[in-house]
């Protein structure tokens, strides 16, 4: 449905996005996720027509919006899409119904008046914010913004919906309970979506499948789950959740040496003598007493411990600098500067070469 | 162009037109200028036959006695007194008013705001017929009350002093609206830290208060300073009489000569000696307000703030805001109505029978009132609009957009800003003398004119667009709208608040402008300012009065909303 080929984009001389593709099958909800300056919402505009790219291609419907090498780029109000704006873009001087019927009002072949209203109070309906039309955009709330937001999107059943952080202008508790509804809400209607976000959780939930983002690159596409267990590199691996990331090197093919002294059993494709960096996720681990026979372990001293609610938190000090985070629901309580053993398994270890590109 | 959204054809040939627009309004003239001060001889056009390339003009400007010891001493001391006097008296007033526990603070600031809202010369005569040396009112009643036996005084309007006291009234009310607004985003917690740690009122005053306000006040002190710097009415109804002769006149003067032809050449090379003078005060402005941004202080927001009760100091303050308001607006106000129906005979030695409408019948009557009258309405109207709708475009295109030549654009309408207003008439004058266009002499000159004061409004309108967040509009375009529907419906509602106060702000000027439409005048295109001087040179006190008092009827209901629009911005 949206296919984007090599985009690139910079401002001045300072390349902002760099040879980015993707490409989105009909009806899928794709989230670009990644930190803060990375060129999100550079590529979401591109893909908009709110900037025009340096080069690249990008297809929306079969139909080419954008071709640098073709010279061809058309206008943003031409392109099927609707779009949620990061601060929502609400028009305070209409209402909540003038706002929804905008697109349908200013559309070349503009329906008739009475079926811009039918449609409009359609729109409203789906977003449960019938019984607000006639409130002025300036008395709604934060969330019920989003929502009017999302009907002025939809309305014109664009091809293609977009959507620049849509969550982060709301407050904690209410951005969980409207990620749940925007993922349903998206599904109903059945629309393709392309969203930002650099929150990973909102990623997980609204997209099926997303790419992270980093430095203007794409560096990893998949589904959520994949992306998670198994990054390619390890910014990838840190972003999408919490991450231990301890040095090692290579000392013969199937072990790491580990701060402490230790060693991890775990086969790399890294020459021996290689340095490495070894991600291991809090709660991939678990603290017992002395290692099990299957699993590897780590032995350290425990620091502290956190009491978590569901779960507990415990730092374990492996080597004199050197600290892992453990999180596990185990319910035996371990006294501080007892000795303990982390134990995992070296399946779940993402080993990676220190300064190089990501095993094939 | 690369790196915005496509931006279609309405949403480039408009700005462009706009811009072309500008270019001719404001900078046409300016290029004429510079090349008729080097064209002559002075009492040709510069691109009549017979007109050649010469440096007579600017070499005559240094050999001219007049000008290196009258024109120049003169100027300086009339705009630096001017300027000192005007900061004075409209600081006391603003913090009265923003900062004490005044009464009738709303009432006030209305009566404060009337010299701006009137043509200066309507205020000239007023106090003319208060304080000339033999016959003014003042001087008949403090003569008559201390049994004093000379001719003349105590007071004396026509001197420097006068003549930089009754501009300093006149300027007040534009010093006392910018110093609220300072005083209005000053953050109070300043000065409740200062008077936490134990200063009094006036340590606070001396020590907090006036260094955090320091470039805020310096800011509109260059501006009143270029200001000064053009005014010519009061030069021209004061200053003449008393020998006084400031830059503005000379100008006027090389092109109405007592006697002999236009000196245009010469009138052109006056006119970029002051010219130069009023860039420099501009650099000076620009980087006067770019140290301002690094004050915490001016931040825009307006803050709660804490008032001071005035105690024992109220009875000085009521003193000094009746002898302003006395002055500036009551006693001018009442001298009018009264002469316009009793005409020179003062109060008290008038009865009831010298009472007569005699001089409105006369003025209604005459349809020279009524052709002054319906062109000042057209000028100011259509002055108003155009200038509202180029300058709206403008900061789009400096805001909005990467253009090519956008910065030169709003340079060029800064730049405006420090042209005054003889130099703006005669430049104009020359380029449509010179075109085949035939407006000359018409009102429509006048309206190419009124629109040099451009760089007002686009103050405000870019101060407006820059509060509205771009996805506003971005939000149309992805929505399907094009340029000019996202304008339509989205850009110019949200703007209108602005395009209002920018569209009253023209008219007001429009109705108090002389110099322009004086330069320019014909007995086609008389304006009522004009027409009012007119009939004071001509010596028909009560006519003059009738009209004044018309015009000041036609300008009352204004002040009463002032404070909501002028206040704003
Ligand atoms: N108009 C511009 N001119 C110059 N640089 C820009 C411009 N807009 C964005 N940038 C730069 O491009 C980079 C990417 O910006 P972008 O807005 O795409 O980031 P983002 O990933 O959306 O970040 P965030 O999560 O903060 O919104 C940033 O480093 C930013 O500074
Ligand atoms: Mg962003």
């Amino acid at each position: 449905m949206l296919k984007v080929e090599g985009l690139r984009k910079s401002y001045g001389a300072v390349p902002v996005i760099e040879d980015v593709s993707f490409s989105i099958p009909e009806g899928q909800c794709y989230a670009l996720l990644g930190p803060s300056g990375c060129g999100k919402t550079t590529t979401l505009r591109c893909v908009a027509g709110l900037e025009t790219a340096g080069a690249g291609r990008i297809e929306m419907s079969g139909q080419v919006v954008y071709d640098h090498a073709k010279g061809i780029n058309v206008p943003i109000y031409e392109r099927p899409i609707g779009m949620v704006f990061q601060s929502y873009a609400i028009w305070p001087h209409m209402n909540v119904f003038q706002n929804v019927a905008f697109p349908l009002k200013v559309d070349r072949k503009a329906p008739k008046k009475a079926e811009i209203e039918e449609r409009t109070f359609a729109a409203l309906r789906l977003v449960d914010m019938e019984a607000y039309a006639m409130r002025p955009a300036t008395a709604l709330s934060g969330g019920q913004q989003q929502r009017v937001a999302l009907a002025r999107a939809i309305i014109r059943n664009p091809a293609l919906l977009l959507l620049d952080e849509p969550l982060s202008n709301l407050d904690a508790r209410l951005r969980d309970t409207m990620r749940k509804e925007l993922s349903e809400l998206i599904r109903r209607v059945g629309v393709t979506a392309l969203f930002v976000t650099h929150d990973q959780a909102e990623a997980f939930t609204l997209s099926q499948k997303m790419a992270v983002m980093h430095r203007g690159r794409l560096l990893q596409e998949g589904d959520p789950s994949e992306l998670y267990r198994n990054p390619v590199e390890p910014f990838v691996a840190t972003f999408l959740g919490a991450a231990n990331i301890l040095p090692g090197r290579v000392v013969s093919q199937d072990r790491i040496a580990l701060p402490g002294d230790q060693i991890l059993r775990k086969t790399s494709e890294v020459a021996e003598g290689g340095e490495v960096i070894v991600i291991l996720r809090p709660e991939t681990m678990r603290i017992s007493q002395e290692s099990s026979p299957k699993a590897a372990g780590l032995r350290g001293t425990l620091e502290y411990s956190s009491f978590q609610g569901s779960s507990i938190e415990y730092t374990v000090r492996i080597a004199p600098d050197v600290r892992l985070r453990v999180v596990t629901n185990s319910s035996r309580e371990y006294a501080q500067g007892e000795p303990v053993v982390v134990e995992f398994d070296p399946e779940s270890a993402r080993v990676f070469p220190k300064d190089g590109h990501p095993p094939k | 162009m690369t790196g915005r959204p496509q931006i279609d054809l309405a949403g480039r040939l408009i700005p462009a037109a706009a811009g072309l627009l500008v270019v001719l309004i404001l900078g046409l003239p300016l290029v004429v200028l510079i090349y008729t001060a080097f064209r002559g001889p002075g009492d040709f056009l510069p691109f009549e036959d017979g007109a050649r390339w010469t440096l007579n003009n600017v070499a005559n400007l240094f050999d001219d006695p007049v000008i290196l010891q009258q024109v120049l001493p003169n100027t300086l001391i009339f705009v630096a007194g001017t300027a000192c006097l005007t900061l004075t008296i409209a600081f006391v007033l603003a913090w009265l008013v923003e900062r004490t526990e005044l009464r009738g603070r709303d009432f006030l600031f209305s009566l404060i705001l009337f010299p701006s809202l009137v043509p200066t010369v309507l205020l000239a005569i007023a106090w003319i017929t208060l304080l000339s040396p033999n016959a003014g009112w003042a001087n008949l009643a403090i003569r008559s009350a201390l049994g004093l036996s000379q001719s003349q005084g105590p007071f004396n309007l026509f001197n420097m002093w006068g003549l930089i006291v009754c501009q300093s009234l006149a300027s007040t009310p534009f010093m006392f609206l910018l110093l609220t607004a300072t005083l209005r985003t000053m953050n109070p917690s300043l000065e409740e830290a200062a008077q936490a740690s134990g200063a009094n009122f006036f340590q606070t005053f001396r020590r907090v208060t006036i260094p955090i306000l320091l470039p805020g006040i310096l800011a509109p002190f260059i501006l009143i300073t270029l200001i000064t710097l053009e005014q010519f009415e009061l030069p021209l109804i004061i200053g003449l009489p008393a020998r006084i002769n400031v830059f503005s006149y000379r100008i006027y003067n090389e092109l109405n000569p007592a006697s002999g032809l236009p000196n245009y050449g010469g009138a052109a090379a006056v006119s970029i000696l002051f010219l130069m003078l009023g860039f420099l005060a501009l650099l000076l402005y620009n980087w006067v307000t770019r140290e301002n941004a690094k004050y915490v202080t001016v931040t825009g927001k307006a803050y709660r703030q804490s008032r001071f009760a005035l105690g024992k100091w109220a009875i000085p303050a009521y003193i000094f805001l009746g002898i302003y308001i006395s002055f500036a607006a009551v006693l001018p106000a009442l001298t009018l109505l009264w002469t316009s129906f009793f005409g020179f005979r003062m109060p008290g030695s008038a009865s009831w029978a010298d009472f007569s409408f005699s001089a409105y019948l006369v003025l209604l009557s005459d349809p020279t009132f009524w052709r002054a009258a319906l062109n000042t309405l057209i000028v100011a109207v259509a002055s108003g609009l155009i200038v509202v709708l180029l300058a709206t475009i403008v900061a789009w295109t400096v805001t909005r957009t990467r253009f090519f030549g956008r910065r030169a654009l709003e340079m060029l309408t800064f730049t405006s800003l420090g042209i005054p207003s003889v130099i703006v008439a005669f430049a104009v004058m020359v380029v449509y003398l010179s075109l085949p266009l035939q407006i000359y002499g018409t009102v429509a000159i006048l309206v190419l004119a009124y629109c040099y004061r451009m760089a007002t409004v686009t103050r405000i309108t870019r101060s407006s667009l820059i509060q509205i967040h771009p996805e506003l509009e971005e939000a149309a375009a992805a929505s399907g709208a094009r340029w000019f529907a996202t304008q339509w419906y989205v850009l110019l509602p949200l703007m209108m608040p602005s395009l209002i106060s920018g569209f009253i702000i023209m008219f007001i000027i429009g109705v108090r402008e002389f110099t322009i439409p004086l330069v320019l005048y014909s007995p086609e295109n008389v304006v009522l300012s004009v027409l009012l001087w007119q009939t004071f040179q001509a010596g028909q006190p009560s006519v003059t009065a009738a009209l004044a008092t018309l015009i000041i009827v036609l300008v009352l209901p204004v002040i009463f909303f002032a404070r909501r629009f002028l206040s704003t911005n």
